[in-house]
């Protein structure tokens, strides 16, 4: 039954992945990383490094979406009109 | 019996690839926000069921790591989003 948890750990992290190109959203682009860096974590565990999930749990799963966090925050205050920055322009159920 | 538990590992992960549906079309940024930290817990749960099916209790130290961590990061992310950045 190991192989079922691989494959399904693998097929997440896929699309994860994928999120992380596709989506348009700066700050959703960054959650598919931090998805991608969580699911990457469980995968080693069922592989059988839990010392490289470790930490791969603390530096790709928190540390560094934060830092695109923080990057993605300072550009945006330098750029007045945010459709510069290639994102579609806010509607306003998409402000907090 | 022992093969149920990885079992509900297995359907753990599944609800999380349904989290990640959530996290993909979420309208807003907060449903994003609650989809990723959703999804950290599911992983969480289906490691400490792994870890029961595999019979290992240093697998339950990543489980502990990985719940207190994924509690830090929805707490930068709530901070983050309180300002505005977002």
């Amino acid at each position: 039954m190991f192989w079922v948890l691989d494959y399904l750990c693998l097929a997440v992290v896929l699309t994860g992945a994928v999120l992380v190109v596709r989506l348009r959203n700066l700050a959703g682009a960054a959650m598919a990383l931090s998805l991608v860096g969580t699911v990457l974590g469980l995968l080693f565990v069922v592989l059988g490094a839990p010392d490289d999930a470790h930490a791969q749990i603390v530096v790709g799963a928190i540390a560094l979406p934060t830092l695109y966090l923080i990057a993605i925050g300072k550009v945006r205050t330098d750029v007045e009109d945010r459709t510069e920055l290639g994102e579609p322009a806010d509607d306003p159920d998409d402000r907090p | 019996m022992v093969e149920i538990l990885g079992l509900v590992a297995i359907l753990e992960l599944a609800v999380a690839g349904l989290l990640v549906v959530r996290l993909a079309m979420g309208p807003s940024v907060t449903d994003r926000v609650v989809a990723l930290n959703a999804v950290s817990t599911q992983a969480t749960l289906s490691l400490l069921f792994f870890a029961a099916y595999a019979d290992r209790t240093i697998y339950l130290d990543v489980a502990l790591w990985m719940a207190s961590f994924s509690y830090l990061g929805a707490l930068v992310w709530a901070r983050f989003l309180e300002r505005g950045l977002l």
